[in-house]
């Protein structure tokens, strides 16, 4: 079955993943490297993370980062499932939105640059002042993208008859609703929730264009302090994040009981 | 004076349009605003005087066009890489031991949920003169000197596929997982090659989850700008790059729109056509 | 008709309530009960810990907020009318600009404790004849930082040409990716200096440019004191605080100024005419100008300081001496930053160049 024996599968597979992972593990060495400038190995230290601890700007700017991704994953989640609530409702109304729905593959088509200008562009002419409330809309929007075609998707492939049984033996389509269907698609729904967490969490383009000067998210902290040169503090934050990261991606294959992701 | 109860598809209505308002308002009408503003002459004061296209016209000439079609090339390549990385990839994962599969999968996903500016970062330590790589080859006696690695189009590449292979497996690996496997044996037994039944059986089935990948990684990487400053030293000028000049100077907004109106159009032609071929080349219909 | 109604009714209310949390000002939701000021400055140019001493003193608490071009200074203010911000640092022909917008608050001279410690050479220049909106803060020079044993063992000279035409010597140049600036140092190379571009001019810069484009390893601004540091490049043009900073960790850096001249960038404190928060503001301003203060800035960024009192707590090598205690008559043959064409033109040569 597969294609180039065991021994060609297994040096791609560990290829591939070594050109996934050695930058990772060398960023994480380096960070306790006492040399700023990426160089040779000069000896241990926990300084940078010492003065990880100390820069405010850089947690206050963790925090909004952190508030973002959370609002939007919030609203947009719930957004999400109530249209698709709204799209349960049998007959006629359920079918006619669902055509509508087509309209949330747009995000897809449209590179995040182009929505970023033109939500900019939107946001200048009605004078809305840039700040976090419009890094929240931007990025529910982003979540919108992913959460509605995905559950949606999901949606369409239950088996009806559970939601017909439920509605034959009494309940109303609201109960049918909460208390069936969306159980069932609790996996898509979490799966989408981390997705779009992730996705704002990391965002750079959107932040980039429609932050505003007064906000300072965490993308471009680092930004900042790329473009300002190279200093091992950066190292040391990624070890935090990629920490972070591994304890979520724990906590999302504990909740799946299958390997399916969606 | 009671208020009364609206039936329940009201209700529903008013509960679940918020998603399809917000969709409008925040993408549909400034995608709108966008385009109009790209033809429309404002004066000074921001009344409207009347509608040209000079502005769209400024970009059609070599030097714009260029930079479009080096986005597109680099889009492109972009796909075709990831693509022949992560189709094996994703097929060994979905048809490999349940223990093995969620490794693979862990190990996949955690540099996937790292942010992104970190791993230009992480690419510097590896590809500097005196970074990791080079003190390498030079400790294992390869080279005499470091090779220069940073700024260029090589480093972009790296970077690209680096953060956009995850999106071309996933989708992949999500269709191979529903993959029955029995369609392959039968399939061989019967007779056809392996590559026969990759291209006939496998390919096909599996180009809802192809053509997913497709435009997660072709869309995004059009207009990628971050990549090529940091890691190409800035020497080249992509689409992204173009519009956030345009966009983040004084009084250059409105040709900012119009570059992007222009660019996201020939992104749009060239993606319905490269889907159109997909289409076209893979047996998808069974007859 | 009623079901339309009552849907319309709905959707007029969703979209009410979402326009209202966007307008809704940022500052009522989560208000700031000490007394604040809105500070929009260079990333590296005002120093954490000196705020942080000034929190403490006064009890003001300082909200930094950071851009990185002038050009984002403009168009931030401009989109906002001013408001928002308690205190700018913009350069010198950015304040030119801010002041023909009317968006600056004139200085209260009386309300300075050290205007008299101002270095007199950098006040009255063109772009604010009389101060009447500036403050200079800070100053420093374009220069080319060399790496020092290559730059003696192939002789180069302490010339423009060294970073524009790095022929017969092969090396990599950085340069600055300030489109304004690099269009100004190549017309400044080919033509001396003039004030306005023809498109002769305009098309001979970008030839000279993209000529430039081989020798340059990356176009990097903030970054041209790493590149000298880890050896990528013997020759970087960026401004003196950036070398400075590389100088004092690596003792093989060092620097030239070119001998047709340089340009000299003046770093002000304005205050926008929107902000009403001047009593707070003041305050801040005379402890930045403090000796002490100074000191620490120019220890951390390797900028030269307007004030003369300061001079005696920096540790000033010789070379460096002599460039902070230029004389008045001197400094005016610098140049400084402008614009030498249309914002179009800039804009459409940068992406020439780089597109070739």
């Amino acid at each position: 079955m597969l294609k180039f024996g065991k021994v060609g599968n297994l040096i791609f597979i560990s290829l591939t993943y070594l050109f996934l992972w050695v930058p990772i593990l060398v960023l994480f060495v380096f960070s306790f490297n006492t040399e700023g400038y990426p160089s040779p190995w000069s000896g241990f230290t926990w300084r940078w993370y010492e003065e990880l601890i100390d820069s405010i700007y850089l947690w206050k700017a963790f925090g909004n980062s952190l508030i973002v991704a959370l609002c939007s994953t919030l609203i947009s989640c719930l957004m999400g499932v109530f249209l698709i609530f709204y799209a349960a409702q049998g007959g006629k109304e359920g079918a006619r939105i669902g055509k509508y729905l087509g309209l949330f593959y747009g995000n897809m088509v449209i590179p995040e640059t182009v929505l970023a200008v033109s939500l900019l562009g939107f946001f200048s002419l009605l004078s809305i002042p840039l700040g976090l409330a419009t890094l929240v809309v931007a990025h529910t929007v982003l979540g919108l993208g992913f959460v509605v075609p995905i559950v949606y998707a999901r949606f369409l492939e239950l088996d009806y008859r559970l939601t017909e049984a439920s509605l034959v033996l009494g309940a109303t389509p609201t109960q049918t609703f909460f208390k069936v269907t969306l159980p069932l698609l609790m996996p898509s729904l979490i799966t989408s929730a981390l997705l779009v967490f992730i996705i704002s969490f990391d965002d750079f383009i959107l932040t980039y264009f429609c932050a505003g000067s007064s906000v300072q998210t965490l993308s471009l902290y680092i930004l900042s302090m790329i473009r300002s040169g190279v200093s091992p503090v950066v190292n040391a934050l990624s070890a935090v994040l990629l920490f972070i990261s591994s304890l979520l991606v724990m906590i999302f294959f504990h909740l799946k009981t299958r390997s399916r992701i969606f | 004076m009671r208020f009364p109860r609206p039936p329940p598809s009201e209700r529903a209505f008013s509960i679940g349009i918020p998603a399809m308002i917000w969709q409008v308002l925040f993408f549909y009408i400034p995608l709108l605003f966008i385009i109009v503003s790209s033809v429309v002459k404002v004066s000074e004061t921001g009344a409207i005087k009347g509608f040209t296209f000079t502005m769209v016209a400024h970009f059609f000439t070599p030097t714009y066009l260029k930079v479009i079609f080096s986005s597109i090339l680099l889009a492109l390549s972009n796909v075709v890489i990831c693509f022949c990385i992560a189709y094996p990839l994703a097929y060994f994962m979905a048809f490999t031991g349940k223990r093995f599969k969620n490794t693979l999968l862990f190990l996949l996903l955690i540099p996937f949920w790292t942010n992104f500016l970190l791993h230009v970062y992480a690419w510097f330590y590896v590809l500097e003169n005196q970074g990791f790589l080079n003190n390498m080859l030079i400790h294992l006696g390869l080279i005499k000197q470091p090779l220069v690695l940073l700024n260029s189009i090589f480093s972009i590449m790296i970077m690209m596929v680096y953060y956009y292979l995850p999106f071309m497996v996933l989708p992949i690996y999500s269709s191979l997982e529903r993959f029955n496997a029995n369609l392959i044996e039968a399939s061989l037994d019967l007779g056809a090659t392996w590559f026969q039944t990759f291209r006939r059986i496998i390919l096909p089935l599996t180009m809802r989850g192809v053509r997913a990948g497709f435009f997660l990684v072709y869309i995004p990487s059009f207009g990628e700008f971050a990549i090529p400053e940091l890691m190409g030293g800035d020497k080249q000028m992509f689409v992204g790059n173009v519009v956030s000049q345009y966009i983040l100077a004084e009084g250059t907004g409105s040709l900012g729109a119009a570059f992007t109106v222009v660019s996201c159009a020939i992104l749009l032609a060239t993606a319905i056509f490269f889907y159109w071929l997909m289409d076209r080349y893979v047996y998808v219909k069974v007859r | 008709m009623r079901r339309l109604l009552v849907r319309g009714s709905v959707i007029l209310f969703w979209v009410t309530l979402i326009l209202a949390i966007l307008y809704w000002p940022e500052g009522k939701i989560f208000p700031s009960r000490k007394r604040s000021i809105n500070v929009f400055a260079w990333g590296d140019i005002l120093e954490q810990s000196v705020i942080a001493d000034f929190e403490k003193k006064t009890g003001i608490k300082v909200h930094l907020n950071y851009y990185a071009s002038n050009e984002e200074l403009l168009v931030k203010l401009k989109a906002t009318g001013g408001e928002g911000y308690d205190l700018i640092v913009p350069s010198d022909y950015s304040v030119e600009i801010l002041a023909k917008e009317r968006l600056l608050k004139e200085i209260e001279k009386s309300r300075l404790t050290f205007w008299k410690n101002l270095n007199p050479a950098l006040l009255g220049h063109t772009f604010d004849p009389k101060n009447q909106f500036s403050i200079p803060f800070e100053w420093e020079l374009f220069i080319l930082g060399i790496n020092k044993p290559f730059f003696d063992a192939y002789g180069l000279e302490p010339s423009w040409k060294t970073l524009f035409d790095p022929s017969p010597v092969r090396y990599r140049v950085a340069m600055i990716n300030d489109p304004v600036e690099a269009i100004l140092l190549a017309a400044f190379y080919l033509y001396g200096p003039i004030d306005h571009l023809s498109a002769e001019q305009l098309a001979g810069v970008t030839e000279l440019l993209i000529r430039q484009k081989k020798w340059v390893a990356a176009y990097a601004d903030f970054r041209a004191d790493y590149f000298l540091a880890t050896k990528n490049c013997p020759v970087a043009l960026a401004s003196t605080s950036y070398i400075w900073r590389t100088m004092k960790k690596f003792p093989f850096v060092g620097f030239v100024v070119p001998k047709e001249g340089t340009f000299v960038t003046i770093e002000n404190l304005c205050i926008p005419a929107a902000s009403n928060k001047e009593e707070l503001t003041y305050q801040l301003i005379n402890f930045l100008y403090s000796p002490e203060s100074m000191a620490r800035h120019y220890n951390e960024y390797g900028t030269f300081p307007a004030t003369l009192d300061a001079l005696p707590f920096l540790h000033l090598d010789p070379e460096t001496e002599k460039i902070v205690n230029t004389p008045p008559e001197t400094f005016n043959k610098l140049y400084f930053m402008r614009m030498l064409t249309s914002q179009e033109n800039i804009r459409d040569t940068w992406v020439k160049v780089k597109s070739s």
